[in-house]
C-alpha cells in the first residue's frame, strides 16, 4: 500500500481521550445546570408538543414533566354509568356513591406541586375535587378508626393515610386536573392528592375507601418505601 | 462466495486474488461489540417502556420492566469484565491506542476537508469512527453512574443527586441518534455496508480496506481454499 511522506510522520494528537473527557465534562455540566436551561427551553417546546396528533403524543417523552407509572395490567377504564365510590369499614353508614353523587360533592380548587419519590416533579398542578372530610362526615367514622385505606381499581394497589393526614388542608380527592376530567393514564376518574407526601401515596383509579382501626402497608410500602412519605423527610432522609 | 470454476485454473486464481480478505476484528473485539449492542437494545427498549407515556400505559408492569433494565445493565458490566479478564487484552489495548491518536488525516476527515488537495486517507479507523468510540464509551460511563444513582436514590434519598435523571434522559436521546447513524452506515448505506462483515465474520474484503482505510497496514489473506492450491 502507498505510504505517505516517509521522512516526517504526521503529527498525532491524543484527541480520543480529549473527546472522552469532554463528554464526561458535558455530562457533569448537564447534571449541574441542565434542568435550569431546559426549564426555559421547554416552554416553547411544550406548546409545540400539543401540535402533535393526540394519538402520537404518548410516544414522545412528556414535556409537561409528568411520567406515567402503573403497576399491573389492565389499566382501569372509567365507565360513568357503572362506577361506584364505596366507603366502608369502621363507619356507621357505609356509602356507595354513583358518579353523579360524586360530582355533586362540594368541590374545591387547588394548585399544588407533585413530587414523585423517583425524583421528578411537576409544579403548579391545577386540581379540582372534594375534601375527604366530606365523605367521612357522611359515613360517620367510628371512634376506634385511625386509618383510611385507599383502594385502587388497579388491583392490587392500595395505600393508607392516617385520618389526621387525610384531613390536612391540602389533601383532596381530585376528579379534575388542569380544568379537564382526569384522563385514563392519570387515574380516571378519581385520584388522591396529598402534596406534602410523595406521589405513591396518592392512589389513582380510586374505587373505594376502607376505614380501619390500624395501618395497612400499601403497595410500595410492601416493597420497602416509607409509610409516612413526607417530602424531604422520608425514604432515607430526615427522621 | 464460492465460484464455479475449476480449482487450479487461471480464472480461479485471479478471482481468489480479487476476493482476498483482510482480518479486521478479532473474537474479543467482536464479542465486546455485540454484547454491548445486545445490552443496549434491551436497555433502550426497557428504558423507553419506563419513559414514554404510551409504552408505560400499554405495558403496565413497571416493576418487571425495571428489573429487566437493571439485569441488562449488570449483564453488560459482567460481559465487559469477562472480556477484559479472558479476552485478547493486547488487541484491545492496540485498538484503544488507535482510537486515542488522531493524525492530520483524521482531523481533516472530521472537518470534511481535503489534505494537501487530496481526500484524507484513514488508517485502520477513520476520524469519525474514533470520535464515535470516544463518545460511546464516555456515554456508558455516564449511563452507569447516573443509573446507579437513580437506583440507589429511589429507595434512599440520601443518595440522590439532583440532575441525574435529566442527564440520563439527555444521554438516551443522544445515544439513540448516534446508534441510528451507526446502524444506517453499517447496514444500510451502500458506500459503507462492506464494514458490517468486519464485525460479523471478522474480516473485510481487501477492496473495501483499500478504499476506506488506505493507510491501514494490515495483511491481506487469501480466503480459505476449497480445492487444491493453484500449481
Amino acid at each position: 500500500m502507498a505510504e505517505d511522506s516517509p521522512d516526517v510522520p504526521p503529527p498525532e494528537r491524543r484527541l480520543g481521550r480529549a473527546a472522552f473527557l469532554g463528554v464526561i465534562g458535558l455530562g457533569i455540566a448537564t447534571t449541574a445546570y441542565g434542568q435550569q436551561v431546559w426549564g426555559e427551553a421547554s416552554k416553547p417546546l411544550a406548546a409545540a408538543q400539543k401540535a402533535i396528533p393526540t394519538d402520537l403524543q404518548g410516544f414522545v417523552p412528556s414535556l409537561s414533566g409528568w411520567q406515567i407509572y402503573s403497576v399491573a395490567p389492565p389499566m382501569p377504564t372509567f365507565d360513568a354509568a357503572s362506577f361506584r365510590l364505596t366507603v366502608e369499614g369502621a363507619v356507621s353508614n357505609p356509602l356507595s356513591l354513583d358518579w353523579q353523587q360524586v360530582l355533586s360533592l362540594p368541590a374545591v380548587d387547588q394548585i399544588s406541586d407533585f413530587h414523585c419519590v423517583t425524583g421528578w416533579s411537576v409544579s403548579k398542578v391545577h386540581w379540582r375535587g372534594f375534601r375527604i372530610q366530606t365523605l367521612l362526615a357522611q359515613a360517620g367514622v367510628s371512634a376506634q378508626a385511625t386509618h383510611l385505606q385507599f383502594v385502587s381499581l388497579e388491583h392490587p394497589y392500595t395505600d393508607t393515610l392516617t385520618i389526621a393526614q387525610a384531613r390536612l388542608p391540602d389533601v383532596l380527592v381530585a376528579h379534575t386536573m388542569e380544568a379537564a376530567p382526569i384522563t385514563r393514564d392519570h387515574g380516571a376518574p378519581l385520584r388522591v392528592v396529598i402534596p406534602q407526601m410523595y406521589g405513591y401515596k396518592g392512589v389513582k383509579w380510586l374505587g373505594g375507601i376502607r376505614v380501619l382501626d390500624r395501618s395497612s402497608p400499601g403497595y410500595w410500602e410492601q416493597r420497602g418505601y416509607d409509610e409516612n412519605a413526607w417530602l424531604g423527610r422520608s425514604n432515607g432522609l430526615g427522621d | 462466495m464460492a465460484l464455479a470454476t475449476e480449482p487450479g485454473s487461471t480464472a480461479s486464481r485471479r478471482r481468489i486474488q480479487v476476493e482476498a480478505r483482510v482480518p479486521r476484528f478479532g473474537r474479543t473485539e467482536r464479542f465486546i461489540h455485540w454484547w454491548q449492542a445486545g445490552a443496549f437494545g434491551i436497555l433502550l427498549f426497557s428504558g423507553l417502556a419506563l419513559w414514554l407515556p404510551a409504552l408505560a400505559t400499554a405495558i403496565n408492569r413497571r416493576l418487571l420492566v425495571k428489573d429487566i433494565h437493571l439485569v441488562a445493565s449488570l449483564a453488560l458490566l459482567a460481559g465487559l469484565l469477562l472480556a477484559v479478564l479472558v479476552g485478547d487484552r493486547r488487541a484491545m489495548a492496540r485498538t484503544a491506542r488507535e482510537m486515542d491518536l488522531y493524525d492530520e488525516h483524521d482531523r481533516a476527515y472530521l472537518r470534511h476537508r481535503k489534505l494537501n488537495g487530496q481526500p484524507p486517507r484513514p488508517a485502520r479507523f477513520n476520524g469519525g469512527q474514533k470520535l464515535n468510540a470516544a463518545i460511546v464509551s464516555a456515554s456508558w460511563v455516564l449511563f452507569g453512574v447516573s443509573g446507579l444513582d437513580l437506583y440507589l436514590g429511589e429507595r434512599d434519598h440520601a443518595f440522590r443527586v439532583e440532575g441525574m435523571l435529566f442527564m440520563h434522559d439527555v444521554l438516551t436521546l443522544g445515544m439513540v441518534v448516534i446508534v441510528c447513524g451507526h446502524i444506517w452506515m453499517a447496514a444500510l448505506r451502500t458506500a459503507t455496508v462492506g464494514a458490517l462483515e468486519g464485525m460479523t465474520t471478522g474480516s473485510v474484503s481487501a477492496a473495501y480496506a483499500r478504499e476506506h482505510h488506505p493507510r491501514w497496514q494490515a495483511e491481506e489473506q487469501d480466503p480459505p481454499r476449497t480445492g487444491p492450491p493453484p500449481s
